[in-house]
């Protein structure tokens, strides 16, 4: 497919990475000169100098024949200006990212429709959505929720020496807990990721990935060392859009009790105004005093999601000294993700990789339903049906030619979830979980099609 | 450095070459030479020579620029150094020096070469020499990007180490479809030029070897006295033709071909390419009339074929030059300098960068009369970034120095001067033919070994201009 992507920021950067790693064509607009070289020294795609919402910028870009266009600058007006040329100049799906909550309102006077804008995506509103789940799921470091179907897929960093299930190799913990049904489908090991066989082993410190139905998630996490722990109290550090939109939702729940810090005086007075159970705290997030005034040795989670990656994350680690069991951090700046690991955190939040994985889950609606991407991991999870006749229906799964860098999760096949192993058979129509390393998702399409 | 991907690679490149020994092979077995033998022998040895080194490597970590410049230099190296198995084991060249130095300037399209009687060697040989300049020309590295899918990222950083020019013309989203593309138009032209070539009067070898030969700017030909034995108008009006295409930057005739012929006038490197070589034969015509022939016509045949021939760095030559005047010698030695359009198969300095470098110093007049005036090179209505114009000024400086460096290096081998600045220009700048006696009615078999491999050295610079091989010899390259 032809994708134009406007903007190279991280966002954009990533997304047309990804694009061009499945042998999509991809152009890149960028308006600023330096970026512009950074995306042509280090990606196979094309980049324009110019700005996304002029019109001789996006012909010479080649918008006339591009399949699907994504707005990802840093500025709402551009992005949406330029989906709106994009959309007179024909082409079938455009998606732009949209800070200003506004646009996307049920009473907007303009909705996205009118626009010509397929997607909408408000990052503040995507990432608040993840942290809820996190919270949810409060043992896991990711969650993707296929809720029709009653399965979760987890992403659990394995932090006892003693856990059942590190160790020894898979097909032995597959053989020993029968009764729990899993299937481990991806490791981050030492800044790789692995998609194991059934002899590979799980080690402390691995984060590991696993799917299995709801039902039988509490025996995975007793597994793994873990137990999910009810969220009765918890502190909010920042009173941004994000902030505001977790602790909304989280009024809705029963008996939790929500503390939210903000430094701006004003800030927190318009935020107290707006929220009804909440107590609002004016004051520094990185100031150990006020954390223990505020009681936070006694809180069951910690999010820090202030603006700034850097009060996010010594907040976080404070609390984490201080005894707080789940702490969640905002991260911005993609550089720090991966040493989330190794400082101690449990799970960090990008706004970035959430708009990301929301714009690549609606690019891939085709036979591929719906795609999520792991924010530590390269890994993809795809959710791919089965086309009548294609070489994947032919025979079991381990003779399939199955690319090694991939792994089938699960198969639902009429109302039914299958956990498959190596002689597990895919029938045409089944739908499919697929975990894939980028590289090998092109490969993985042509055997389901 | 990531060593094991670049000999991963480079074992992919020589199972390619491998591969491509094959043609001189079916040659033989047409005109049913003896010599056969000598050539499987080396596409035996290349072919598993290249997929040994793919079977005991794996590509670790993807290819960045570091990586690039290692696997194009060392690609051509090694390309140098296996073809020149079919010379050796046919017993074609005296010593290993002479057939690496001949093979090289195959590879480099220089088409300098050691052989003093060129008709008598067997056809399956003539083919393969033309053939090298034809792989050489557009690259085996764009090659195996058009074929191999699996380089990706990487592919662009080699991508750019390999094909000559300050800047590149993506003229497609991915590195591979672009290597299709300039393959495919290359492919194209060259059959044109095979048929048009049969057309005039060549015999069908002939044609396949000159085209070879002329695509790439190379010079290699099947005669002693090259495209002059033939003694034709016409086919001297079909090579000059294709030897002008193939100086044009080849992105430039994909978009012809699409459809916009007028492309070409709206460039305004082409339209300096054209100025310049016209004027070149509008002074070398009056010149050799007067001083020469007798015929106007004449003397603007040999005019107009010798100052493409030379400005387009092939080295095809129908007269000696070096009876014409020194000013004549003067004008074709200038134009050796200047060479073929960026993204051609042509070598020399590319008419871009003179373009630049000379706007560069209109721009620096201005200034000096307007201390406080932003100005900028304009090419086009674009303004170019003032790090590309220190990048050719640097490429300047390094082009020249080279070339001083290796004429001395030529006098204290015992050269005379012609010679030896002929000889270093003619083969940094990949034309083949230089003055004095390594002029177009001699060779270089006369030059000492260790002259030769100072020329082999300067013709891989020249064919990878220079930054791609140079880099190698800095120590932090190969820290990490």
């Amino acid at each position: 497919m032809k994708i134009t992507v406007i903007g190279a920021g991280v966002v954009g950067f990533h997304l047309a990475k990804m694009l061009s790693s499945e042998n999509h064509d991809v152009v890149v607009v960028e308006s600023d000169h330096s970026r512009c070289i950074k995306v042509q020294e280090n990606l196979d795609v094309i980049a324009i100098q110019g700005s996304g919402a002029s019109i001789e910028t996006l012909i010479e870009a080649g918008v006339k024949e591009a399949d699907i266009f994504i707005s990802v600058t840093n500025i709402d007006e551009v992005n949406i200006v330029s989906c709106i040329l994009a959309n007179k100049m024909g082409v079938p799906k455009k998606v732009a990212r949209v800070r200003n909550p506004e646009y996307t309102s049920k009473d907007a006077i303009i909705t996205p429709e009118q626009l010509g804008i397929d997607l909408m995506i408000h990052p503040e509103e995507e990432t608040a959505e993840e942290v809820i789940r996190l919270l949810k799921r409060s043992s896991a470091t990711d969650v993707i929720d296929y809720e029709k179907e009653g399965l979760q897929i987890l992403g659990i960093r394995i932090d006892s020496r003693t856990a059942p299930i590190v160790g020894s190799p898979l097909y032995q913990i597959t053989k020993d807990f029968h009764e729990t049904i899993f299937r481990t489908v991806a490791i981050y090991r030492n800044g790789k990721t692995i998609i194991p066989k059934g002899k590979d082993l799980i080690f402390f410190r691995d984060q590991i990935f696993i799917i299995a139905k709801v039902d039988s998630i509490p025996g995975v996490l007793k597994l793994v060392g873990k137990e999910d722990e009810k969220i009765n109290s918890l502190m909010i550090l920042g009173g941004g859009k994000i902030g505001r939109l977790v602790a909304g939702e989280l009024e809705k729940m029963k008996d939790v009790d929500i503390k939210l810090i903000e430094s701006d005086k004003e800030k927190s007075q318009i935020i107290a105004d707006k929220l009804n159970k909440t107590l609002v705290i004016q004051g520094d997030g990185t100031d150990i005093d006020l954390l223990a005034a505020e009681g936070i040795s006694d809180m069951d989670a910690f999010i820090a999601l202030t603006n700034d990656d850097e009060d996010n994350l010594i907040s976080s680690l404070l609390a984490k000294h201080l005894g707080v069991k789940r702490v969640m951090a905002l991260i911005n700046k993609s550089e720090y993700i991966p040493i989330m690991n190794s400082i101690g955190l449990d799970v960090a939040i990008s706004k970035k990789f959430t708009t990301v994985d929301a714009i690549l889950r609606f690019i891939r609606r085709g036979h591929v339903i719906s795609v999520s991407t792991l924010k530590e991991i390269d890994a993809e999870v795809m959710e791919i049906v089965a086309q009548e006749g294609s070489q994947i229906t032919k025979k079991q799964l381990k003779d399939s030619g199955f690319p090694n860098s991939a792994i089938v999760g699960a198969i639902f096949r009429d109302n039914e979830v299958i956990i498959p192993v190596g002689t597990s058979h895919i029938e045409p129509n089944d739908k499919v979980i697929v975990f894939a390393l980028p590289e090998a998702i092109p490969k993985v399409e042509k055997i389901f099609s | 450095m990531r060593i094991q991907s670049v000999v991963h690679i480079l074992g992919s490149i020589i199972f390619f070459l491998g591969i491509s020994m094959l043609l001189p092979l079916i040659c033989a077995f047409v005109y049913k030479e003896s010599d056969w033998f000598g050539i499987f022998l080396s596409f035996l040895i290349t072919v598993s020579s290249g997929l040994i080194i793919l079977i005991l490597t794996k590509m670790r970590g993807e290819i960045r620029a570091k990586e690039g410049f290692a696997i194009v230099s060392f690609g051509w190296l090694m390309m140098s150094l296996f073809g020149t198995l079919p010379f050796l084991l046919t017993n074609s060249t005296n010593s290993f020096i002479n057939a690496f130095f001949e093979t090289t300037s195959g590879f480099t399209t220089t088409g300098a070469s050691i052989l003093n009687d060129i008709e008598v060697l067997p056809k399956c040989i003539l083919l393969w020499r033309s053939q090298t300049q034809w792989i050489g020309g557009m690259g085996i590295i764009v090659l195996s990007l058009a074929v191999l899918p699996i380089l990706g990222i990487g592919g662009m950083q080699l991508f750019k180490a390999e094909v000559p020019g300050p800047t590149h013309d993506k003229i497609a989203p991915r590195v591979g479809q672009i290597a299709k593309i300039l393959w495919g138009v290359y492919l194209l032209i060259s059959a044109a030029e095979i048929v048009l070539l049969k057309i005039a009067g060549m015999s069908f070898f002939d044609s396949i070897c000159h085209t070879f030969t002329c695509m790439a700017t190379g010079g290699f030909s099947t005669k002693n006295s090259s495209i002059g034995a033939y003694n034709s108008v016409y086919i001297d009006a079909v090579v000059a033709f294709f030897m002008f295409l193939a100086g044009i930057n080849f992105a430039m005739h994909f978009r012809a071909l699409k459809g916009s012929l007028l492309c070409y006038f709206k460039d305004k490197e082409f339209l300096f390419y054209v100025g310049i070589l016209a004027a070149a034969t509008l002074y070398l015509t009056g010149d050799t009339y007067i001083n020469n022939y007798n015929n106007i016509g004449e003397a603007f045949q040999k005019s107009i074929f010798q100052s493409v021939s030379i400005g387009t760095t092939t080295g095809f030559v129908t007269e000696d030059y070096i009876k014409w005047s020194y000013t004549s010698q003067l004008i074709l030695f200038t134009l050796m300098f200047f060479g073929g359009c960026a993204g051609s198969t042509g070598g020399g300095m590319k008419i871009v960068r003179i373009l630049l470098l000379i706007k560069s110093g209109f721009v620096e007049l201005k200034k000096s009369i307007h201390p406080n005036a932003v100005i900028y090179v304009k090419f086009g209505d674009k303004s170019v970034p003032n790090d590309i114009i220190s990048k050719i000024l640097a490429f300047l400086l390094l082009y020249i120095g080279i070339f001083a460096v290796t004429a001395i290096i030529m006098s204290f081998l015992g050269l005379d001067i012609v010679t030896s600045i002929g000889a270093s220009a003619a083969c940094i700048g990949n034309i083949g033919p230089g003055l004095g006696s390594v002029g177009p009615a001699f060779d270089y078999s006369h030059i000492p070994s260790l002259g030769k491999c100072v020329l082999v050295f300067c013709m891989i610079l020249g064919r990878l201009e220079l930054y791609t091989v140079l880099v190698l010899f800095n120590k932090r390259l190969w820290k990490v």
